[in-house]
């Protein structure tokens, strides 16, 4: 899907570089509602809907980030029916948030538009075992929690030492071993943050790519089923134009780089 | 009479004739069509003979990527060599830029012997068609004698078209309610940042500055509260450390039952300290028990003091004025056991 005449448009209408925040704000929310207006005739909404994702998107590219931003920036982008770059929004939002329950359910319905070969598993992500009721603890918490637990383990064991209360020694233990499991917890989520980062996000963009052997269209392909716009992986390596990628359930491949849309860093993506 | 010889040669060479023009009235003369001279940029039709064309197009007026049926009829005005042949609309720019051209499949239709209609639907690609371009039709005429100017072409009349836009059926925007809510407010405006894990400075800081902070405490303890710091390092001693123990929960007892208890919980002590082996001794073999150890004069008298006023608080009647309260009995065991654990443990002097 081309954005060309969109963001040629919304630059020489708006020129979004002149507006203030608040502006940008006002002018996708009256194309958001005016899409909803038009809801019955997508034909006639879809539009408004880009537009709207546009503004949301420039306030992103600003440095905007929040939860309710990359929720709007999703749905915009749902109902104008571009998949991939409203799965990206949702996975921006919930990493931010990870519980927010709106758009978990909106990951899972945006998910559930996608494509998938109907013979195999290519591309499908796994099944989440996760209870939903089970609340996602964010790593701010776990180390908010981790600190007090250590302060407070010293300061039971210090107190030990100076009044021999068993009670102390037990209450003091306790508390490192939390501390300890926190810690541990804490350095698990670094660890897939970290893996985050070197290895970014990756969405198809559009309909029956084809996963290749190596890095131009002269390689054969590794697979024979192509995949389709919203298929998500990993990003493992770039090289002339083409990105290598790994699908969710390991499948590794070559697709050209324009095929795809990559959740770089904010500073990296800002003129993604 | 015998015919002059030139008259007889004229008669032969029209009879000859004759028979010529013969052939070529029934059709069954089979001329081949020159390969020279044909134009290079229309398709021929293969048709040879004299022929006139006309189109038709069906309806006229329609919605854009929606179908006509256009009809080219070729007819022969003199007996045809040669039929002509479908011609593919595809190979023309006009029609190919204008039109979806779809072939019907259709079988040539013959009205009559002289007559060929053929049939296509087009499908025009946008609203601002306005009509069906002419139609060059490119045939051999072999009824003409400059045979440089044998192929002929020739062109239907334009037919103006009404192309309306394509009436599109709506099709709602289909997505759960969710979606169509739009969060407002100054929330939306937020600088949020992902969580990222401390530096390794930090890290230390976080580390350190705990442990740190509980080892300052404790010396600042131990230099403002020196006996209780004592007191913390006599319940090192195990021996100590439970009869302390036992001291503070024989706070719960009655009077009587509270002295006979402190008498047991410091010989029970004095037992495992200083191996005394008596299980009621009288004051005179505590001094003699504490002397045997080495022990100083004043922590002897200490003793025997104490069993003295265990004797006086377990068998002299309260009402004389002479017992000892079980609290002040209490307190005597404990400085006792203190002073015992000091005198034996020399690190405790310090």
């Amino acid at each position: 899907m081309s954005y060309a005449p969109f963001l040629i448009a919304l630059l020489l209408h708006a020129g979004p570089a002149g507006l203030t925040h608040r502006e940008v704000l006002e002018r996708a929310k009256e194309e958001f509602q005016e899409g909803i207006r038009l809801r019955q005739d997508r034909e006639q909404a879809r539009p408004h809907f880009r537009n709207a994702a546009g503004y949301f998107d420039q306030l992103r590219t600003r440095g905007v980030r929040n939860v309710a931003l990359y929720r709007n920036l999703g749905n915009a982008y749902l109902l104008a029916d571009d998949l991939p770059r409203a799965l990206l929004s949702y996975h921006r939002g919930l990493r931010l948030a990870p519980n927010d329950r709106a758009l978990r359910e909106s990951l899972v319905e945006a998910r559930d538009r996608v494509v998938y070969p109907t013979s195999g598993d290519l591309g499908r992500p796994g099944s989440n075992d996760r209870p939903p009721w089970l609340p996602y603890m964010p790593s701010s918490w776990l180390m908010f929690a981790a600190i007090p637990c250590y302060i407070l383990g010293c300061v039971g064991l210090t107190r030990w030492r100076m009044v021999r209360r068993g009670r102390l020694l037990v209450a003091g233990s306790i508390a490192l071993l939390l501390t300890a499991v926190l810690a541990g917890w804490l350095l698990v989520r670094a660890e897939e943050q970290s893996e985050r980062q070197g290895h970014p996000l990756v969405v198809i963009a559009r309909d029956g790519v084809l996963l290749r052997r190596g890095n131009g269209e002269a390689f054969p392909t590794r697979y024979d089923t192509p995949v389709n716009r919203g298929v998500e992986g990993r990003l493992r390596f770039a090289r002339g134009g083409w990105v290598q990628i790994e699908l969710s359930g390991g499948e590794i491949g070559w697709v050209p780089g324009d095929s795809v849309l990559i959740d770089r860093s904010p500073s990296e993506s800002k003129n993604h | 009479m015998p015919v002059p010889r030139p008259l007889l040669l004229l008669l032969m060479l029209l009879v000859f004739a004759a028979s010529v023009r013969g052939e070529a009235d029934d059709g069954t003369e089979t001329d081949d069509i020159p390969v020279v001279g044909r134009p290079v940029d229309l398709p021929f039709s293969e048709a040879s003979g004299w022929f006139e064309v006309h189109a038709r197009a069906e309806p006229t007026t329609l919605q854009a990527e929606t179908a006509l049926t256009f009809t080219v009829t070729v007819r022969a005005v003199r007996p045809p060599r040669r039929p002509p042949q479908r011609l593919d609309l595809r190979q023309l720019r006009d029609f190919a830029e204008q039109f979806y051209i779809e072939d019907p499949g259709e079988e040539i239709r013959r009205p009559d012997d002289r007559t060929w209609e053929f049939a296509y639907r087009l499908k025009p690609r946008r609203t601002d068609v306005t009509a069906i371009p002419s139609l060059p039709f490119v045939y051999f005429n072999p009824y003409l004698l400059t045979a440089n100017k044998g192929f002929q072409v020739l062109y239907t009349d334009p037919i103006p078209l009404h192309v309306l836009p394509h009436e599109t059926v709506q099709v709602p925007v289909q997505a759960p309610e969710s979606a169509f809510v739009l969060a407002t407010g100054a929330q939306v405006l937020q600088r949020q940042k992902p969580w990222t894990p401390p530096r390794l400075g930090m890290c230390l800081a976080l580390l350190l500055v705990p442990p740190l902070g509980c080892a300052a405490w404790y010396l600042l303890w131990r230099r403002l509260y020196p006996d209780a710091a004592r007191l913390a390092s006599l319940r090192r001693s195990r021996a100590a450390r439970h009869a302390l123990r036992a001291l503070y929960a024989a706070r719960r007892l009655d009077t009587e039952t509270r002295a006979a208890r402190i008498v047991a919980i410091v010989v029970g002590y004095l037992q495992q300290r200083l191996d005394l082996t008596i299980a009621e001794p009288t004051p005179r073999e505590v001094a003699l028990l504490f002397a045997q150890h080495g022990c100083s004069s004043a922590l002897t008298e200490q003793a025997v003091r104490f069993f003295e006023a265990c004797d006086r608080a377990r068998f002299v009647p309260a009402e004389g004025g002479t017992g000892v309260s079980p609290v002040a009995l209490q307190d005597s065991a404990l400085q006792l056991i203190l002073a015992v654990e000091v005198e034996t443990c020399p690190t405790l002097h310090s």
